[in-house]
């Protein structure tokens, strides 16, 4: 059997002798006949669609302004996203949910990790118990909590009221920028396990004699975090913030069941934005030259922590 | 050792897995963009030989059987001798699907053809038959919603049907039914249902207060409430469904025609924003703040207020017709039985006795559709259009109510529906939504202004002036 190292080598090999032997150039379109299907799939479901979105993104093509014309109008698609203010007021709400989601998960997801790193009796269940919200459909967690913030008949405005912490139900998704927070907490509560699941596995990897010695060179337990833990968690800690701003920046399926972009617009992240425009409005050459402006968005983020990672391997 | 965990090539190729994602993940829209393509001119009747000779050779039993009469029986080829009906492909809401498969066997039975359907809950149904069409799918009858009339006719997506459409059939149907179809003098779609909006109160709670008849004014219905308020014997007079959502529109359309506002004057230029209009938002602002109506109905749709009615908490409620079952249904509801009907109230201001909005669903034949004549036959049964027979066993099964006049004040139909009696009073007070091809667009903008009225970002008079400035940007209302 041919193991792909094999293939590899076979081509290296090829390459330097190329075209001496039968054998080796039939090993070369082996490989090249190997690589062809995943090439059409990858051709065929990524590149193509990008290019033809890319295509459809410099014409009109609005079919409800005029559906048989679709003429070439260069970047004018673009400049109208640019000058819009739907587009600019959504930006600053995704920025604001990106980075408010990212600070607030990533400190919980942190403090979570830290106790049950911890032996204590129980440990197992509580670490199994804490990935449930984890396994839910984001759909599903979408209307468990709209039925925790309904105003008459939420367990939210039920607590706080028995409690005695406000005195009048509370109308949690009726103030746009409340009803931002309150997506987001919905959201920080389905996704905090990912936090603690990676977080843990880094813990778990930090030798224990770290902490030994750190303690009796009298290490404080603050100082033993700071000098110690910290410093280890931070290649994983880079790993989660890739990829939750890269799934923040793009946030709507929480949305879509939650607000519907409402109230006032106040949850009309960028992400809803391009799914009005493109499948409500039938707007396609606006809604893809937005969400090419969204991909390059998230592509220059993802870019700018490649950055930060270079650094960190150079230090 | 740690480092070993993550080495930098670990970490790199993390990296790079997380950025072939971002390529593969960031761009959903755009990759269902890339199968849109507009629907070519040349779809409805083929200019182009290859066009013709690509789709023939796999229908060509089935669509020269439908569309020329004489190639119907020898065409047959596996089918029924003497018939011939093509396989017809449906894209419509789950929710009617036992329907669908009823008038499916109707269907073959009449003609040996078969109805292949595709559904799928109603929020993803505008959704799916873009996506379809507009990529070229073969489906031959959409559902079209009340709103999607014009935006589908517009878009391509619809064919006129004005030549299949009879004196008779269209003189028995019950008034407005067509309306929401007729666009550009055309007609796109006939209606499966006819929704309107009607008013429900609780007859216990009234009796308790010593209220002797629901309010007939929007005026009253303040007083009423603040007496049955006082009483405690409700939280809130009403809760309406005011989300942002569509069913906002709905209402907020009932209460500005109500007092005597418009979205457009008799120049044909928006004027949501003067007189009655403002008006009517004055008074839902007020009344939200003052808990003359729930608060929360800001937050609620036009089905989750029926849980406030529903629970005894309100007197009143606007719904739709599907509210009856679901209100007078023991396991979910605490005041079954105690529900009674009327027409939606009017306002003294301007003496207008009643107001309500229209809705439901039709369907239309798509141009792409190589069998328009069996597309019809299926239309027709659905709808209930051509067979009248058809109006009581889907008013069963779906809950439509009928679309032909006569059945609402049918005996049979009655019996079994008393509340019909009530509800037909409303129908002279309806009105349908403006039809519009980018209606989503303008309900989108008029619902986040007015959300905004409610939650104090805006004075309601500056929300409809904002909401009538970027509805004039897009464009003007319907004419004619």
């Amino acid at each position: 059997m041919m193991q792909p190292t094999d293939v590899v080598n076979a081509t290296e090999r090829a390459r330097s002798h190329q075209g001496r032997s039968k054998i080796r150039f039939g090993e070369r379109s082996l490989a090249v006949v190997l690589i062809i299907p995943t090439l059409l799939i990858v051709f065929g479901l990524t590149i193509y669609p990008i290019l033809y979105a890319f295509w459809i993104s410099l014409h009109q093509v609005d079919f409800i302004k005029a559906r048989n014309a679709t003429p070439f109008i260069g970047l004018a698609n673009y400049a109208h996203v640019l000058a819009s203010a739907y587009f600019w007021d959504s930006s600053w709400r995704t920025l604001y949910f990106t980075v408010v989601s990212l600070v607030v998960q990533t400190i919980l997801g942190l403090a979570i990790a830290l106790v049950l790193n911890e032996q204590f009796i129980g440990r197992g269940i509580v670490r199994a118990l804490i990935l449930i919200p984890w396994a839910l459909p984001t759909i599903v967690n979408g209307v468990l909590w709209e039925w925790i913030y309904n105003t008459d008949y939420g367990a939210l405005n039920g607590l706080l009221l028995q409690l005695g912490v406000i005195s009048e139900p509370q109308l949690w998704l009726g103030d746009p920028m409340r009803a931002l927070n309150m997506v987001l907490i919905a959201d920080t509560w389905k996704v905090l396990p990912f936090y603690v699941v990676m977080f843990l596995a880094a813990l778990q990897t930090i030798p224990g004699h770290l902490y030994e010695a750190a303690a009796i060179d009298g290490a404080s337990v603050w100082g033993r975090l700071v000098h110690v833990t910290l410093p280890y968690l931070r290649p994983m800690l880079l790993v989660i913030l890739v990829l939750r701003t890269l799934q923040t920046f793009r946030v709507f399926d929480i949305i879509y069941v939650l607000t519907q972009g409402g109230p006032g617009g106040g949850t009309r992240v960028i992400a809803f934005y391009a799914y009005e425009t493109t499948f409500l409005n039938l707007n396609f050459g606006y809604g893809t030259a937005l969400s090419f402006i969204i991909g390059l968005g998230t592509l220059a983020i993802a870019l700018g922590y490649v950055r930060v990672l270079r650094t960190e391997e150079v230090d | 050792m740690p480092a070993d965990v993550f080495a930098p090539s670990t970490r790199r190729s993390l990296l790079r897995a997380a950025l072939v994602g971002l390529g593969a993940v960031s761009l959903p829209v755009l990759q269902a963009c890339g199968q849109a393509s507009p629907p070519s001119p040349s779809a409805a009747t083929p200019k182009s030989s290859t066009a013709q000779s690509t789709a023939k050779p796999t229908n060509v039993a089935t669509s020269g059987a439908a569309t020329t009469p004489a190639a119907a029986t020898p065409a047959a080829g596996a089918k029924p001798a003497g018939r011939g009906g093509a396989k017809i492909t449906l894209i419509g809401s789950s929710d009617s699907r036992p329907w669908f498969e009823y008038v499916g066997k109707q269907y073959h039975d009449a003609t040996g053809g078969s109805l292949q359907l595709i559904t799928q809950a109603y929020d993803q149904t505008h959704n799916k038959i873009v996506t379809a069409i507009a990529g070229g799918s073969s489906v031959d009858v959409v559902t079209v919603d009340t709103i999607w009339g014009a935006e589908f006719a517009d878009a391509g997506f619809l064919t006129p049907i004005d030549q299949r459409l009879t004196k008779e059939i269209t003189a028995s149907l019950v008034p407005h039914a067509l309306d929401p179809w007729s666009y550009k003098g055309h007609q796109w779609a006939v209606p499966v249902s006819y929704y309107f909006k009607f008013y429900y109160y609780n007859t216990e709670i009234l009796q308790k207060g010593g209220i002797s008849a629901p309010p007939k004014t929007y005026e009253d219905l303040v007083d009423v409430s603040k007496q049955l308020i006082d009483k405690k014997l409700v939280k809130y007079g009403q809760s309406w469904g005011w989300t942002q959502a569509e069913g906002l529109i709905c209402d907020w359309q009932q209460l500005m025609l109500a007092f005597g506002g418009n979205w457009w004057d008799k120049s044909g230029q928006w004027s949501f924003n003067q007189g009655g209009a403002v008006q009517a938002l004055d008074y839902m602002v007020s009344n939200l703040k003052s808990k003359v109506f729930d608060p929360a109905s800001s937050t609620l749709t036009d089905r989750t207020t029926m849980n406030v009615f529903a629970r005894g908490d309100t007197a009143f409620m606007t719904n739709w017709g599907f509210a009856w079952s679901a209100v007078n249904d023991t396991k979910q509801s605490k005041v079954a039985g105690k529900v009674k009907l009327t027409i939606n109230p009017g306002t003294k201001v301007a003496k207008v006795v009643s107001t309500s909005c229209g809705g439901g669903g039709g369907f239309g034949i798509t141009p792409n559709s190589k069998a328009k004549d069996d597309a019809w036959t299926v239309v027709g049964l659905i709808t209930s259009i051509t067979k009248p027979e058809n109006d009581l066993p889907k008013l069963k099964m779906i809950g439509a109510p009928p679309v032909h006049e006569a059945m609402w004040h049918d005996p049979k139909v009655l019996q079994e529906e008393p509340q019909f009696a009530e509800m037909i009073k409303q129908a002279p007070y309806m009105r349908h939504r403006p039809v519009l091809p980018w209606y989503t667009d303008f309900s989108k903008i008029v619902q986040i202004e007015l959300t905004k009225a409610f939650s104090g970002e805006k004075a309601p008079q500056k929300a409809l002036d904002d909401a009538v400035a970027a509805v004039k940007a897009k464009g003007n209302p319907p004419t004619g």
